[in-house]
């Protein structure tokens, strides 16, 4: 079993990154903490992690999809209690908050627009998971990492310009 | 991966060599294949900017920006470098920081109001807010992110003060050229009035702090006339005929990327006016992403064309897509949804058509 000790060390490595990962993946902030902490329960469980990053970041994963499977009409439900309360919301955000917003929702519907696997490589390698880090999260060969990367990346820009481009034109910016 | 003799590396093996995750042999044999195809070495700039532009895509989506530009020595992993983390800050820790202190602040002042005011009035935090003198107000609106209503009320016992400055747009001509500087050394255009507000801690400081601010105006318009790396009159040409309906460009045209602002999004990043050098109409808007890597959006009456432009040697190259915008403005908008969702473009994939383009300088007129 993994020490409180070993686990500390572990909290503080990978926390951070993990649910930046997390909150990158799913959008809300407090969801992301709830997995990171279940994913760390899990690892004072195991008897010994090899490879520890691509561990928890694949535990992370499959506990995402297995709540999402779960609670998908639960969480649906919430979302739209949450955007209804925001659009309800006495406090008008300022024309920067609104263009943060903007910003933030392009590109979260360009990595939205992204296939799972895709999106998962990509994310995984903007936390500085190494190659072979994700294709043992992913259960993908070694060498099929750079593609999915460049097919991730390139995908991603193209949303994400055309979202930008058709924002822009709606706007009627010149 | 692929191997290669001679063939050209596919775009995964390039990734993969601009990742560092080729082993020794692999990216020898990727270099050496580089430094004698000229079609590959293209290929490679375009992956640098798509490597840059989806780092910067992938950090628009936390709360708080990230850094777009890592240190360039890293004795030990990133996350042990992190000053939050050699002063046990974690996010929670900080919010709740943030709620004490300015929980702290509005006992301490409503105390204060309570001592002063000879009619003892009782106000919720928002209206002590909202009453404060402004030598008090700053204080917490540094402070006081996670406070909404605090913030706001702050924010209009400012505007109260201080008029809005009207704020003009940059004259859409072409500055003369200067020289590119390097990503490190590009100026993050927001820091400086943001330090300014934060740093307010009196009324009589309002006035200095518009004082300043104006003083921050000029610095930006020194920073637009330094950071413009990138600008001038390029003759941007395709690989491949322009598709049909590209109504917003015909290739091959000559455009002029001009150092004048149209609007600085999220990040910082500066988008800046294009215009036809013929014609001098403006046409759309670029920016400069990390390794100096351009955004391209070029815009005509029912089409837009977007894409990254990426350094190679005397030239950029990359790819240029166009999209349909009658296909976007199809969508409907929802009855009940936020305002960013309904500020969120529909993105059909089926209608882009995309080529491969490379622009050299020109001379401007």
């Amino acid at each position: 079993m993994v020490t409180p000790e070993r686990l500390k060390t572990l909290f503080d490595t990978y926390h951070q990154p993990l649910v930046r990962f997390l909150s990158r993946q799913l959008g809300d902030r407090d969801w992301a903490e709830e997995i990171a902490q279940e994913t760390f329960v899990r690892a004072l469980k195991q008897e010994t992690i090899a490879s520890e990053r691509s561990w928890i970041f694949a535990v992370a994963m499959n506990l995402v999809r297995d709540e999402a499977r779960k609670d998908a009409r639960h969480r649906r439900r919430l979302e739209l209690m949450r955007d209804e309360a925001k659009a309800e919301s006495v406090v008008e955000p300022g024309p920067t908050s609104m263009e943060r917003e903007e910003e933030r929702a392009m590109a979260r519907g360009a990595v939205d627009a992204l296939a799972e696997r895709d999106r998962d490589a990509l994310l995984m390698r903007e936390e500085g998971l190494s190659y072979e880090e994700i294709a043992a999260a992913l259960d993908l060969s070694v060498g099929s990492v750079g593609t999915t990367l460049s097919r991730a990346r390139r995908r991603l820009m193209e949303a994400y310009e055309a979202m930008q481009a058709a924002g822009s034109a709606e706007r009627g910016e010149s | 991966m692929a191997e290669f003799e001679g063939i050209h590396p596919d775009e995964g093996t390039i990734h993969a060599w601009l990742d560092d995750a080729l082993d020794a042999s692999g990216s020898a044999r990727v270099e050496a294949h580089i430094a004698t195809c000229a079609e590959c070495a293209e290929r490679v700039a375009e992956a640098r900017g798509l490597i840059a532009g989806a780092s910067r895509v992938v950090g628009l989506l936390d709360e708080t920006p990230l850094p777009l530009i890592r240190p360039a020595t890293s004795p030990t992993n990133d996350a042990d470098l992190s000053v939050w983390r050699l002063l046990r800050v974690t996010p929670a820790r900080a919010a709740i920081a943030a709620v004490l202190f300015v929980a702290v602040g509005i006992t301490l002042t409503r105390d204060r109001i309570a001592v002063e005011s000879t009619a003892g009035v009782r106000a919720d935090s928002a209206a002590v807010a909202l009453s404060l003198p402004a030598e008090d107000a700053t204080a917490p609106m540094a402070a006081s992110a996670p406070d909404s209503v605090l913030g706001s009320a702050v924010a209009r016992r400012i505007a109260q003060d201080q008029p809005p400055r009207a704020v003009a747009a940059a004259p859409g001509v072409s500055l003369p050229e200067v020289p590119a500087p390097s990503a490190a050394n590009v100026p993050t255009l927001n820091a400086e009035p943001a330090r300014e507000v934060a740093a307010g801690k009196s009324a009589e400081r309002l006035s200095a702090v518009a004082t300043s601010a104006a003083s921050a105006d000029k610095v930006m318009a020194r920073a637009s006339v330094a950071e413009v790396a990138g600008a001038g009159c390029y003759r941007l040409s395709g690989t491949e005929p322009s598709p049909d309906g590209w109504s917003g460009i015909t290739l091959p045209a000559d455009i002029s990327l001009t150092p004048a602002r149209t609007q600085v999004d999220v990040a910082g990043t500066t988008r800046r006016a294009i215009t036809d050098v013929r014609s001098g109409a403006a046409i759309g808007s670029w920016a400069q992403l990390g390794g100096d890597t351009l955004s391209l959006t070029l815009r005509g009456a029912t089409a837009t064309t977007t894409g990254l432009l990426a350094p190679n040697r005397s030239k950029m190259v990359g790819t240029l897509s166009m999209t349909n915008l009658a296909s976007q403005s199809a969508a409907p908008a929802a009855s009940v949804a936020s305002k960013a969702q309904m500020a969120r473009p529909r993105f059909d994939a089926a209608a882009m058509r995309s080529v491969k383009v490379v622009a050299k300088r020109i001379d401007c007129p």
